[in-house]
């Protein structure tokens, strides 16, 4: 937009920036002049200066017109104005002034010819200072003539009409049942004489084409053209050209963004990292954003988008859609009994292996062999796109590929030519072309065995065939996924390939009304009866170009591969079939969109039409709308006495014209789909994170609520458990999967349908807010890892710690200082540990631990076998005089845990606290000299504890500090807060800290974290134990946990001789549960 | 500033705000202390939905075949239709046993017009009685209307469940993990607690004190904000399901998924997890669903197999809910997408017809043993007078899903609550399905 200088009403100089422009391609140009009936669109931009950032203010404009001053009230109308100050009435009011504010300032036809002048300001709320933009924006309105012949031609018939309403409008499109049909091989004038004729037709004609355009009045092709858009008003125009009439300013759409702020960009970047990573930023990811603009975010973006956790991204997304998994239950391997012989082969000999032997062994290797090729056909659609997009395919290839994804199971069973690493698992998915297909011809030899869930292959025949890979639609999955019957007829397969991949819900043609008469009508009436004809000669073509493939998703089922039609229909008396038919003649012939199917691979033909049409780029960003925005796509409204009507229009709108946007940049891209996935997160749908103050368009509020514009969206089960196991290293629930051999989550199986997700079968639909029971798998999710979360941390070495890096297990509320130290040594060889640390008047204490005590109890002894003691011999305190006070080791104040020894020492035979107090009188530094020594008789030495504590738990104690700075960092890192240890909401995890310390401390609770009456389930993450320095085989054979060996490595690393690590897990607990560590 | 007056905006919804000052259980969970929900008395909704459109002339409008016209039904060659009480049915697959024993606690409505043959525009419009998007499901609404401050008002096992916004809806897995989930600070087996029970409150009031200042600010998004309401009343509501724990059976006494056909269903399963949670007082209305009724080939063999292990899953509901002490208080509706043409296939398949019925089981009402709504020999509707329900071809009206949806609401009491209002009938005349005998 062309800038403006900055000026103010004192005077003064400010550091403002302003900018105002007049478009008419939605600000790809700006101009100075605009045609009296053009649609146009006014947009400003203040800058504030620096000073005022972050302040409220209200934000002003003026127009000069002939003479008269006007203003533009906060209700988007524009007032007279008299000139004084004190009557000016802001356009926004009340705003929190940030960086830079960009309005909307007019969109439409601007009603009247001459010379404009627009001024922008703004007013800080704590200043009666304007600063605004010295000179107007001036913009001249020039009157034309137009007729509405010209007007089309020049401005609708190649912008609108031929990319938009002709792709369903005409003879054999989707709307071809409809009224109006343009010919798209004409020009634009036999077309504008077709537009005119039929809105002539029409009642209430301006409303009703303005209402369809926008997706009202159930429009089957929803919204083209968003209220108030360029191209709507364009139209407007026109209409009111043919109808006689000024044409004014159309209904203007609602601006869902205006006064709407986004998130900053790092925090868009750690939603994205844990979308497609399922990580966190790495610090240079952050910085490079945190310094740079959009260009590097989206570079930064297009760099997460890769890894395993990516790959699972995209094969969720697409599930999300496309529902494969609904399969999972069944058997498909079984489908064709007769295509595969390979397949056939494996699948007898496993059985008759298992039928010699009996063996429960054998009838798992037949079942997981099974199993495994059921998951290997189920999920290959799937690898598919997930291939093609981490190849930087373009991603029509997802129809249009000539080959499939299979596994070393598949590539086997199916004869494929797919190469594997030698290290490849049995699931693990590489591209190849499936070679070993037979049909059936009369060589082919099968032995029928009775009550076998397929025949036995004695000699498969000659017709061995290349099958012939097109994408998605003939893997064996989706064709399954969507089954045809003798009467279906593939209209299942066309319906959702429709849906899928070109946007159109053919089933919303046929919403209102069928007639009962037209139903019992037997005359062919999918072809002959028009009520019956609006959804079939839309369906029936594209149903056609899937002629090769049966009932189950087999290939030219036939004998010698003749054709895939129902036998009935090709037996039956008087049957139209005649030899050399593939597709039934009673049907329209395969084809698409009124052009009839090439011969030969009708299929293939028409992937190839799909993936150049506009619509699959359409329905390409729809598809990906859900995963990325965390939100369904929005239903045109139907009914327009519905009490949110209004409400639910402007947010269809508003989304469809964003749909538009990035469809329009994902064309230009060569469907690429990475920076799609880039663009969606860039957009506003998914950066709004507030609102700039309760007063901004408030009228929007309802749309806003429609729209679902939140920067908080509920995780999903799969999310969720990624984050977990991402960002603290346990993964809850989580057990192997039998058939990939990989862990899974709780939350990816069972517990995610009680977490909203989705089987592909019964559930389909995601829940998107928490219900009561969802809110208890949120809360046993976050109680039960809460405790395994912080004893594996503070076991890894420090450098390999998640969460709690840089902390001691031992620092309490209390500490001043801290020291360990750890004795190999036995008996005599006492040790010196010496702290120095400066400390304020008062009572303070040392405090001297057995930090990892174990003990190997021996059931039958019914004592330890094995055992760690700490003496300490004498504690001396150093005052900053040089006077020295020493104490000896039985003068403590201990539990039953310790007893007197010789010398007057003390011995600590179990985890607890030997305290020593003393007075510091003055300030200064203390030096701290303890004497200990180590008695054990383990291979694990003795750690000891020396801490400096405080009489209380003052908010300023080291301790306090310290602890309160590692909450910052958990906040940050687990809830993408950035808090400092002042924030009411920090000092408010620390309260809990602090209570649960305290009350723990006080009597009642075991200094450990295992064995307790507090339960702490670290086994039920089967790859937790890998995640720690556990220097043995953590499994056994059998699968499953070696609990007591792994218990007894536990023991002594999981004592909790200061009561902290179960704090630490009650605010493990709550942050777990947090409302933002669920929503992102 | 200048001429704003705070107070004076609403960015919520209409909606939205209506429907929140009679949501108590959703303040509360915001503000203060978590509050249980009071007990549950009332009628209890139970919609099984038939997915794929059941041949009701098969069911409960049976139709024997007419000369000289394809067969409507092979059964019909040699059988004639039976009758029970007042309700005739068809001799099919186990129809019988079923009519036979629940004739007296069961209104069929037959000559119901979908208007459509979509399958998804039937769903819609038979269970949320409009075929536009918009309205919420019947169950939706009679949870709203009633109790939403439940643990789990709306039960939803899968099928159609659309809310409009007005109550959160239960989705319901495995029952083996629900055991698991009643009692979230419980491990399982040892019976210890993750943290003291004191913890889990103080930490719960954390989460409700920092979202309530959190959505009550003034830049907080809507959706947000709502977002946040939800977590907050999610977890105030949460408590009570804990109530789950005294009803739930164990293992070995739960229903068992059975093949059905070449599908698997779970149908017993489903309804019998809505009556524990009737029971439990957590809930007071579900969605269960059956799909297999598609049948395009094979109908008799298929639909056969399809409909008695429905039956036999209805029967099991209202035995269970029997010994639950529940049956007194359940309506149970039965429905599909629409109904089947009354002729065959090529393939020995029926194909979509838009006529189809909707049974409403009660025990001891007035309203049972009866038939109405009409069609003719060859399965059309007939117009039928909205007051004597007799037929008047002349100024009758043909019953479409709005007449028996309005009928429903007043039949469960929820036609002029608040929330109801905002999905009106209101050009739908009213049909006097529910009179008394």
């Amino acid at each position: 937009m062309p800038p403006l200088q900055a000026a103010a009403t004192d005077g003064g100089t400010y550091e403002a920036r302003f900018a105002l422009g007049l478009t008419i391609d939605a600000g790809i140009s700006w101009q100075q002049s605009a045609n009296l009936k053009q649609p146009v669109l006014i947009r400003g931009s203040v800058e504030p200066a620096a000073a005022h950032v972050g302040t409220m203010g209200d934000i002003f404009v003026v127009e000069w017109y002939a003479g008269r001053l006007s203003m533009l009230a906060a209700d988007g109308t524009w007032q007279p104005w008299t000139g004084r100050i004190a009557d000016l009435q802001p356009a926004r009011d009340d705003v929190q002034l940030t960086a830079r504010h960009e309005l909307t300032l007019y969109e439409g036809s601007i009603a009247a010819a001459g010379r404009h002048q627009l001024y922008i300001g703004y007013m800080p709320a704590n200043a009666t200072t304007i600063v605004y933009s010295a000179n107007g924006a001036t913009f001249d309105v020039h009157s034309v003539t137009a007729d509405a012949r010209a007007w089309f031609t020049q401005q609708i018939f190649d912008t609108i009409v031929k990319p938009r309403c002709a792709l369903c409008h005409a003879e054999g499109g989707v709307a071809g049942q409809s009224d109006l049909h343009f010919r798209r091989e004409a020009g634009a004038g036999q077309n504008f004489d077709i537009f005119a004729a039929f809105y002539y037709e029409q009642a209430d004609a301006y409303d009703y084409v303005l209402g369809k355009v926008s997706g009202g009045n159930a429009h089957g092709g929803g919204m083209q053209l968003p209220r108030g858009s360029a191209d709507y008003q364009k139209l407007a125009a026109l209409l009111a050209l043919l109808d006689g009439t000024n044409p004014g300013t159309a209904p203007s759409g609602m601006q869902l963004f205006d006064g709407v702020r986004d998130q900053r960009a790092v925090d868009t970047l750690r939603d994205a990292a844990l979308l497609f990573a399922g990580r966190l930023p790495t610090p240079d990811e952050t910085s490079r954003v945190a310094n740079g603009d959009d260009t590097d975010l989206k570079a930064v973006l297009l760099h997460l988008m890769q890894g395993p956790r990516f790959h699972d991204f995209l094969k969720d997304a697409a599930n999300d859609r496309l529902f494969l998994r609904g399969n999972a239950d069944g058997n498909l391997a079984d489908d064709c009994g007769t295509c595969f012989p390979a397949l056939n082969a494996e699948y007898w000999r496993l059985q008759e292996a298992y039928e010699r032997s009996g063996s429960a062994a054998d009838r798992r290797t037949l079942m997981e062999w099974v199993r495994r090729l059921t998951y290997s056909l189920v999920e290959a659609p799937l690898e598919l796109i997930a291939y093609v997009v981490e190849h930087d395919r373009p991603y029509s290839e997802i129809l249009t590929a000539d080959y499939d994804m299979l596994t070393p199971l598949s590539n086997a069973a199916l004869g494929g030519t797919a190469v594997f690493p030698p290290d490849a698992g049995p699931v693990d998915f590489r591209p190849g072309r499936v070679r070993g297909y037979y049909l059936r011809d009369p060589a082919m030899d099968v032995e029928i065995v009775p009550g076998a869930p397929v025949p036995r292959i004695i000699d498969p025949g000659s017709m061995r065939i290349d099958y012939p890979h097109v994408g998605v639609l003939n893997s064996k999955s989706f064709l399954s996924r969507y089954p045809t019957t003798a009467t279906n007829r593939n209209r299942a397969r066309a319906r959702w390939t429709w849906f899928h991949f070109l946007g159109v819900d053919v089933e919303a043609l046929a919403a209102r009304t069928t007639d009962p008469v037209a139903l019992a009508d037997a005359r062919n009436p999918t072809m002959n009866n028009p009520a019956c004809a609006v959804c079939h000669s839309v369906l029936d073509p594209l149903a056609g170009a899937f002629q090769d493939y049966g009932d189950s998703g087999g290939y030219r089922t036939g004998w010698n591969g003749s054709d895939s039609l129902d036998r009935v229909y090709k037996t039956a008396a008087g049957s139209l079939y005649r030899p050399g038919d593939t597709w039934y003649a009673d049907m329209r012939e395969p084809g698409f969109d009124g052009t009839p199917a090439e011969q030969g691979n009708t299929l293939r033909w028409l992937a190839g039409r799909i993936a150049q049409d506009r619509r699959f780029a359409t329905a390409t960003v729809r598809f990906w709308w859900p995963a990325v925005m965390g939100a369904e796509l929005l239903k045109a409204p139907e009914v327009q006495g519905d009490a949110d009507y209004a409400a639910r229009l402007a947010a269809y709108s508003a989304q469809q014209a964003e749909i538009e946007a990035l469809t329009e940049r994902f064309v230009r891209s060569q469907l690429a789909l990475k920076p799609l996935l880039a663009d969606m997160v860039l957009s506003r749908w998914f950066r709004t994170e507030g609102l700039d103050s309760s007063t901004t368009q408030a009228a929007q509020g309802p749309a806003r609520s429609v729209a679902h514009l939140t920067g908080e969206k509920l995780l999903t089960p799969e999310q969720l458990a990624r984050k977990t196991r991402a960002l603290t290293g346990y993964n809850w629930n989580a057990a192997i999967d039998p058939v990939t051999s990989r862990i899974k989550g709780g939350l990816e199986s069972d517990y995610g349908m009680f977490y909203g997700g989705i089987d592909g079968f019964a559930l389909k639909t995601r829940a998107r807010t928490l219900t009561p029971l969802m809110s208890n798998v949120a809360a046993a999710h976050a109680l039960e890892a809460a405790c395994p979360v912080v004893l594996g941390d503070f076991i890894r070495p420090d450098p390999d710690r998640l969460l709690f890096g840089g902390l001691s297990p031992w620092i309490t509320p209390l500490t001043e200082a801290s020291a360990t130290q750890l004795l190999p040594g036995t008996g005599a060889d006492a040790t010196t540990l010496e702290l120095a640390v400066q400390l304020q008047p008062g009572t303070k204490q040392v405090a001297v631990n057995l930090l990892n005590d174990a003990c190997d109890f021996a059931v039958n002894a019914a004592q330890c076998r094995a055992a760690k003691n700490l003496v300490v011999g004498t504690i001396s305190v150093r005052g900053p005089d040089g006077r020295v006070t020493t104490m000896t080791g039985s003068s403590a104040t201990h539990g039953s845990c310790a007893a007197p020894a010789a010398n007057g020492s003390l011995k600590l035979h179990a985890t607890c606290t030997a305290q020593y107090p003393f007075t510091a009188n003055v300030a200064g530094t203390y030096t701290i000299t303890a004497r200990v020594a180590a008695e054990q008789s383990v291979d694990d030495p003795v750690l000891a504890g020396v801490n400096i504590e405080s009489d209380t738990a003052a908010p300023d104690t080291r301790g306090a500090l310290v602890l309160k700075q590692k909450l910052v960092e958990l906040h940050h890192v687990l809830l993408g807060h950035t808090l400092t240890i002042d924030s009411p909401e920090l000092l408010a995890s620390y309260d809990l800290l602090l209570q649960t310390w305290q009350q723990r401390r006080a009597g009642g609770f075991a200094p450990r974290l295992l064995g307790t009456a507090r339960a702490c389930n670290w086994a039920d993450d089967i790859g937790f134990i890998a995640t720690l320095p556990y220097p043995g085989q953590p499994l056994q054979t059998n699968g499953r946990y070696d609990v007591a060996a792994i218990e007894r490595w536990l023991a002594p690393r999981t004592q909790d001789a200061m009561y902290m690590q179960q704090s630490w897990v009650v605010v493990m607990a709550y942050l777990l549960s947090h409302y933002d560590y669920l929503h992102e | 500033m200048k001429g704003m007056n705070r107070n004076n905006y609403t960015r919520r919804s209409v909606l939205r705000s209506l429907l929140h000052a009679g949501a108590a259980g959703m303040l509360t969970g915001l503000g203060g202390t978590a509050i249980a929900a009071s007990a549950y008395g009332g009628t209890l909704l139970v919609n099984l939905q038939l997915v794929g459109a059941l041949d009701v002339t098969s069911f409960a409008d049976p139709k024997t075949n007419v000369a000289g016209r394809p067969p409507i039904n092979n059964w019909a060659q040699a059988a004639d239709i039976r009758q029970a009480g007042n309700i005739r049915y068809a001799p099919f697959a186990q129809n019988a046993a079923f009519f036979d024993r629940y004739y007296r606690d069961m209104l069929v409505i037959n000559g119901i017009d979908a208007q459509t043959n979509s399958h998804t525009t039937g769903v819609l419009h038979n269970w949320s009685g409009r075929n536009s998007e918009g309205y919420p499901t019947l169950t939706a609404l009679f949870a709203a209307a009633n109790q939403r401050d439940l643990p789990m008002p709306y039960l939803n096992f899968g099928g159609f469940a659309a809310t409009s916004g007005i109550v959160d809806v239960t989705q319901i897995g495995r029952m083996s993990v629900l055991h698991d989930l009643v009692k979230p600070n419980l491990a399982e087996g040892s019976g210890n607690r993750y943290v003291e029970d004191g913890d889990w409150e103080r930490i719960a009031a954390m989460h409700r004190a920092g979202l309530a200042a959190r959505s009550a600010a003034p830049t907080t998004l809507e959706a947000s904000a709502l977002q946040q309401q939800a977590y907050a009343d999610a977890l105030a509501r949460s408590e009570a399901i804990e109530a789950f724990a005294g009803v739930l059976p164990p293992m070995s006494e739960v229903q068992r998924a059975r093949s059905v056909g070449n599908h698997t269903s779970t149908l017993h399963q489903q309804l019998q997890v809505a009556l524990l949670a009737f029971k439990a007082g957590l809930a007071l209305t579900a969605d269960v669903f059956e799909p297999g009724f598609d049948t395009h080939d094979d109908h008799d063999v298929r639909h056969a197999l399809a409909l008695a292990n429905v039956t036999d899953a209805v029967d099991y509901f209202w035995s269970h809910a029997a010994d639950l002490g529940l049956a007194d208080r359940i309506v149970l509706v039965i429905g599909s997408d629409f109904g089947r043409t009354p002729h065959y296939n090529a393939g020995g398949g029926k194909d979509h017809w838009p006529i189809g019925s909707m049974l409403v089981m009660r025990r001891n009402s007035p309203f049972t043993n009866r038939v109405v709504g009409l069609t003719d020999a060859e399965h059309n509707a007939s117009k039928i007078d909205p007051v004597t329900l007799h037929e008047d071809a002349t100024n009758g009206i043909t019953l479409h899903p709005a007449h028996v949806h309005k009928a429903l609401r007043r039949l469960l009491g929820i036609d002029t609550a608040a929330v109801t209002q905002l999905f009106p009938f209101a050009t739908t005349p009213d049909v006097a399905l529910f009179a008394q005998n």
